[in-house]
């Protein structure tokens, strides 16, 4: 039986922006005992999404005139060639949408426009896209391309374990991206680590529930994975999303924030789509990217960091006038310390 | 889940009414309850799991009318 204390915690990482904002607003986060301790991982997709590949996104619509449909929270992540937000108030067109079939629509109602619908996020966003280019295709909305940024969490944890840059003793792994890839994804990573991981839903029930089997599994030095969320994931998740996937999408590799270069770590489209894959047909400069100076969010997307450590939170940076995108994304783990006051845990 | 047409359905959510899609969850009848990321249904849900979760973002949608 392996032993805690306050010097010494059982350190539990989330790797879902839901479970980073919830383990805060439900109160667990501050309840907990002080021999536990909860760090976020990269779980937060806007916060994971490499700077240059925002900014090619946004030479892209400068160099072509080009209309950006995406997500809400990637429109205000600065990077050193501006932000979408800034790309919009010098006369650009953005659309933000709430789901990626709304960028077809947007396409098929403004037909003189050239629109690039850049796509973000893990495996649970990828079946919306996946309809997405589906129904470009259907309706032949011939003026809508993608830009796709898609991303696997195993690989990432993976080698988030191999880079022994922060100590973990247990995974509190995420309802939603275990929907459809299923709890037995995990399972050859953290056999191969030694790692328990709980996969759990998002209620204040589900977590402490999720929280108290994997401190058991910690404590007894268990590791495996147990599915606490069967309500709703499957231990091989579901099979229609990831054939819809499939359909479009293939393995490739990408850049992380923090985790630089990873093989097998994206989703890109498929050869046969190049017609629509706005890389190809929108070819730019590869951007030079550096991160604004004294911003760790590099750090924390990783969990090597406390939001709090950062030397511009809640100072230079904050929700109303953002540095980094842990602080934009409203899943980012800053974001998240700011509003509930996370700076108290370290008085 | 309200009605359905195809690989379509409009969905209702504290009070607001939008079309998703099913083309994931093809069993899906009026009547049930689906976890919705980005407007695609990704899973069915059993009612007391859906009602823990409208409680969840209902009390999040009033400690925002509070924050603002």
């Amino acid at each position: 039986m392996r032993t805690f204390s306050s010097t010494s915690p059982a350190t539990i990482m989330e790797v879902c922006g839901t479970h980073t904002h919830e383990l805060f607003r439900t109160g667990i986060r501050f309840s907990l005992p002080d021999w536990v301790k909860l760090v976020s991982g990269p779980g937060c997709p806007v916060c994971v999404t490499d700077d240059r590949d925002l900014a090619r996104v946004i030479l892209m619509a400068k160099k072509y005139d080009l209309t950006i449909i995406t997500f809400g929270d990637m429109v205000k992540v600065p990077t050193p060639f501006g932000s979408l937000a800034t790309l919009r108030s010098k006369g650009k067109k953005v659309q933000v949408v709430y789901s990626p079939v709304d960028a077809v629509k947007y396409a098929m109602e403004h037909k003189d426009e050239t629109c690039v619908f850049f796509a973000v996020g893990f495996e649970t966003t990828m079946p919306a896209v996946a309809a997405a280019i589906q129904d470009r295709e259907t309706l032949n909305a011939k003026n809508l391309f993608f830009m796709v940024n898609h991303k696997r969490l195993v690989p990432a944890l993976q080698v988030l374990f191999e880079s022994g840059r922060v100590n973990i003793d247990g995974l509190l792994l995420p309802g939603h991206v275990s929907a459809i890839i299923g709890a037995s994804a995990y399972k050859p990573i953290l056999s191969s680590s030694g790692i328990p991981g709980v996969v759990t839903g998002f209620s204040k029930d589900q977590m402490l529930r999720g929280i108290k089997i994997l401190l058991k599994l910690i404590v007894n030095g268990e590791f495996g994975v147990i599915n606490a969320y069967p309500e709703v994931v499957r231990e091989d998740g579901n099979e229609k999303a990831q054939l819809l996937i499939s359909s479009y999408f293939e393995v490739g590799s990408g850049f992380w924030r923090g985790l630089g270069f990873i093989p097998s770590s994206a989703m890109v489209l498929k050869k046969e789509f190049s017609h629509l894959d706005a890389q190809i047909q929108f070819p730019v400069e590869e951007p030079q990217v550096s991160s604004p100076p004294g911003c760790r969010c590099a750090e924390v997307v990783l969990g090597a960091a406390d939001p709090a450590s950062c030397p511009l939170f809640a100072s230079a940076c904050t929700p109303q006038n953002p540095v980094g995108p842990c602080m934009v994304s409203s899943e980012g783990a800053c974001a998240a310390w700011f509003r509930y006051g996370g700076a108290n845990l370290h008085g | 889940m309200e009605e359905i047409q195809g690989n379509k359905a409009l969905a209702s959510f504290m009070n607001v009414r939008r079309e998703i899609r099913i083309d994931v969850v093809p069993d899906v009848k009026p009547g049930d309850y689906v976890m919705v990321h980005a407007g695609m249904a990704i899973e069915i849900m059993n009612q007391e799991e859906a009602q823990e979760t409208l409680e969840m973002w209902k009390e999040l949608s009033d400690e925002d009318v509070f924050l603002n």
